[in-house]
Order: C-alpha cells, then sequence, then structure tokens
C-alpha cells in the first residue's frame, strides 16, 4: 500500500472510520483470514493451530512469502536449510471430503444450517488457547500494524490588486492542482495492503492444506518434534 | 534524456499504488461448498472452482451465503458498501477534474475569484466524496470477510453448501489421541 494508503488509513482509524470486525473465530484449528479492525487489513488466524520452525519453513516453500500477518503482528517466515520430504497435497477430481470431530451435524430445518453450540474441530489434538501461549512464540519481525496558470493577480489592470491577493489566488491555484491528485489516488487506490491480503490468504490456504493433507509439520503433535 | 527519465518516473508513480501482488497458493484440498478467498486486484472468493464473486461490489455473495444469517447480512453490507465505493469513487474523480477546468478562469480577470471559488469548491467536494469511498470500501472488504467465515465455519469447511445442505458424518465424537491422528487424516484424502 502507499504511504499516502496509510495515512488515510491511520486518518479512517482515528476518525472510526475503520470497519469495526465482531467476528470471532471459533477454536478449531482451521485458519482463516480475519479483518483486523485495529489496522483495517487482512490477518491470519490460526483458530488455536501453532506454528512451529519447521512449518513457517513449509509455508515458505509452498508460498514464496517471507512472513505473514497474524492478529498480533507479523510472522517472519525462514527459508528451510535443509530439504524437508513433505510433499504439498494435491487435489483429486473429488472435493476433498473434511474430516471434523463431534456430534454428527443434522440438517432439522431444511434449508437452514443447525445452531452449533460446540465448533467441531478440524485438528486433532489441537492446541487450545492458554496452551498455545507456552509453546508457540512467534518471532515477530515485523511491526503491526502496519502551462501557465496565466496572469494570477497580473500587473496589468489586475483589480484584485496587492501582494496578498496574488498569494491569496496562488494558493487557491495549488489547491486547485493538488486536490484532484489527492482525489484520484484516493478513489482509485485500494484501501488494503495487496501484499498483506496476499501474504494473508496464501499463508491460510497452504496452512489448511498442509492439515488436511496429514503428516504435515504443522499438526500440533508436530511441535514438540520440530522445534 | 531528462524528458524520457521524467515520463518514466511519472509511470511508476502511477502504476505503483496500483500494486501487482497477487496470491500465489493454489488450494488443493477444498471442502464441497467451501468459499475460498485469492487476492487479484481484489478479494475474490470461489468455490469449486467457480468465482462467486469479486471486491468491491462482492454481487453473488449474498446469494451463495444466504442460509447463514449472519453471512447473509454481512454480504448484503459488503455489497451495498461496495456499490457506494464504486459510485463515490467515479463522483469524487468527476468532480475533482472538474474543478480543474476552472483554471481556464485565470484569463478571465474580471471573474478570475468566482473561478477559483468555484473550482475550489468544487474540488473540496470532489476530495470528500472521494475520502467516503475510501471508507466504504473499507467497509466492503470487511464486511466480505465476516460474511466468508461466517458461512464457512457454518457450512462451508464442513463439506455442505447452502444449495445442497447436506454434511459429511463426523470422524468421530472426539479427536484421536495418540499416533491414530495422522493416520485418519490421511484418510481424509480421498
Amino acid at each position: 500500500m502507499s504511504r499516502l494508503g496509510a495515512y488515510v488509513s491511520l486518518f479512517a482509524a482515528l476518525s472510526g472510520c475503520g470497519y469495526t470486525s465482531s467476528y470471532v473465530p471459533p477454536m478449531d484449528g482451521r485458519a482463516r483470514v480475519v479483518w483486523d479492525s485495529s489496522s483495517s487489513e487482512a490477518t491470519v488466524s490460526l483458530a488455536g493451530g501453532s506454528l512451529s520452525q519447521t512449518c513457517r519453513g513449509m509455508l515458505q516453500q509452498l508460498t514464496s512469502h517471507d512472513r505473514i500477518p497474524l492478529e498480533n503482528g507479523f510472522v517472519s517466515l525462514p527459508s528451510l536449510s535443509s530439504p524437508v520430504s513433505y510433499q504439498a497435497p494435491m487435489s483429486g477430481s473429488e472435493p476433498y471430503v473434511p474430516r471434523y470431530y463431534g456430534a454428527d451435524i443434522v440438517v432439522i430445518h431444511p434449508g437452514l444450517p443447525p445452531h452449533l453450540p460446540h465448533p467441531p474441530l478440524f485438528v486433532p489434538r489441537l492446541v487450545r488457547p492458554g496452551m498455545i501461549g507456552s509453546s508457540f512464540s512467534p518471532s515477530v519481525g515485523g511491526s503491526i500494524r502496519g502551462g501557465s496558470v496565466g496572469r494570477i493577480g497580473g500587473g496589468s489592470g489586475s483589480s484584485g490588486g496587492g501582494d496578498a491577493g496574488k498569494a491569496l489566488a496562488i494558493v487557491a491555484v495549488i489547491a486547485i492542482v493538488v486536490m484532484p491528485v489527492i482525489s484520484i489516488s484516493l478513489a482509485s487506490v485500494r484501501p488494503e495492503s495487496e501484499r498483506q491480503a496476499s501474504q494473508a490468504i496464501d499463508a491460510v490456504n497452504a496452512y489448511n492444506d498442509m492439515l488436511r493433507g496429514g503428516g504435515s509439520p504443522c499438526e500440533p503433535s508436530a511441535v514438540g518434534d520440530a522445534r | 534524456m531528462m524528458r524520457k527519465n521524467w515520463l518514466r518516473g511519472s509511470a511508476l508513480v502511477l502504476v505503483l499504488p496500483l500494486g501487482c501482488a497477487t496470491t500465489q497458493y493454489q488450494p488443493q484440498l477444498v471442502a464441497r461448498g467451501e468459499l475460498i478467498l485469492r487476492y487479484d486486484g481484489g478479494f475474490v472468493a470461489s468455490a469449486q472452482g467457480i468465482k462467486v464473486a469479486q471486491g468491491l461490489s462482492y454481487r453473488g455473495l449474498e446469494q451463495f451465503v444466504a442460509c447463514v444469517p449472519d453471512a447473509q447480512r454481512h454480504a448484503r453490507s459488503a455489497q451495498r458498501h461496495g456499490g457506494a465505493a464504486i459510485a463515490l469513487s467515479v463522483l469524487g474523480i468527476t468532480l475533482s477534474l472538474a474543478s480543474m477546468g476552472s483554471l481556464v478562469g485565470l484569463t478571465d480577470t474580471p471573474n478570475q475569484w468566482a473561478w477559483l471559488g468555484g473550482g475550489l469548491a468544487t474540488g473540496a467536494v470532489g476530495l470528500t466524496l472521494s475520502a467516503l469511498s475510501w471508507r466504504e470500501k473499507n467497509q466492503a472488504n470487511g464486511h466480505a470477510l465476516d460474511a466468508i467465515n461466517y458461512y464457512n465455519d457454518a457450512v462451508g469447511s464442513l463439506g455442505a453448501s447452502c444449495r445442497d445442505l447436506r454434511y459429511p458424518p463426523a470422524a468421530g465424537p472426539v479427536a484421536p489421541v495418540g499416533d491414530d491422528a495422522s493416520v485418519t487424516s490421511q484418510d481424509s484424502l480421498r
């Protein structure tokens, strides 16, 4: 995002113009792209999942990004020094059948999904909040977020007269020239950081693929081994 | 030579804010009705390889997530804010360009201040509309992400869709403990 975008985001946040999300991701182990209300940017929620050093290396390998924006700041993705045997899962012709733990979900009212008081769990042995804090300490590698103008007061026959009038006219002309530039920038530039949005989306997609494929270094059971 | 550099610099300034960052990774294991995001000049939501909606308009999202009330509400807001953002952007740019026309009034010395005043007022209105469009874009994106998340939580990530609301059976009442976990995860690749 341009510097202008950062200023406008800051202004918008200060003036309460940013969108404030009320969405709270359930702790089910499925990563999501969520809206960070403080920075008005897309960030990653691991929903209780973990990021070991090897997992971060795999994410770097799969996405080619050097960092991912988590809810509490950026986490750097290191390049793996040694080759890892993990292969990224490949899609088949059939859609992936999700594996979740919990009660079977039964549709009672046709066309309406049932209310789930306890979200189903996607990841066995999920590291729940409170547990993760002690085992996962992301190395926050970055900051959070984050022609001629004509005869103005011309000498011959100018009725406005005076230096003040000339100066005022010059300021008006400058404003008339500058305002459209700012205006067009505001209207045409996207408010979100394209780089950060891409990083967040790629990280979520790759992370979920690795968990769904199984045997990846991102599974909570592998945290202890990989670190 | 200097002119050439100036042109190159101007082109760079024009292109830079537009950006060119896109998502690189193509998700492989996607559940039947799951909404997947990618970024290509804006947020793009797709399901089963078919584009469902794209920012800023987010047209089609509300219909796709209609069976989840929270998601539908956010999708409707996303579409409304997105539409407003587009309209405000167009108006803001139009008025801003129109304000520059007032500079021709500098040749009309007797009415110079009327021209300049009009140009300033028009430019200020254009700038205000553009600033409002920025806010609307922000709102549209936030609502869209929330809509997608609410939908995926209740339906999409569980292998169902609003058109065909059938869930696959659960793998078990509780998550396995021990080495079974990795085995069962592999089993799901079918």
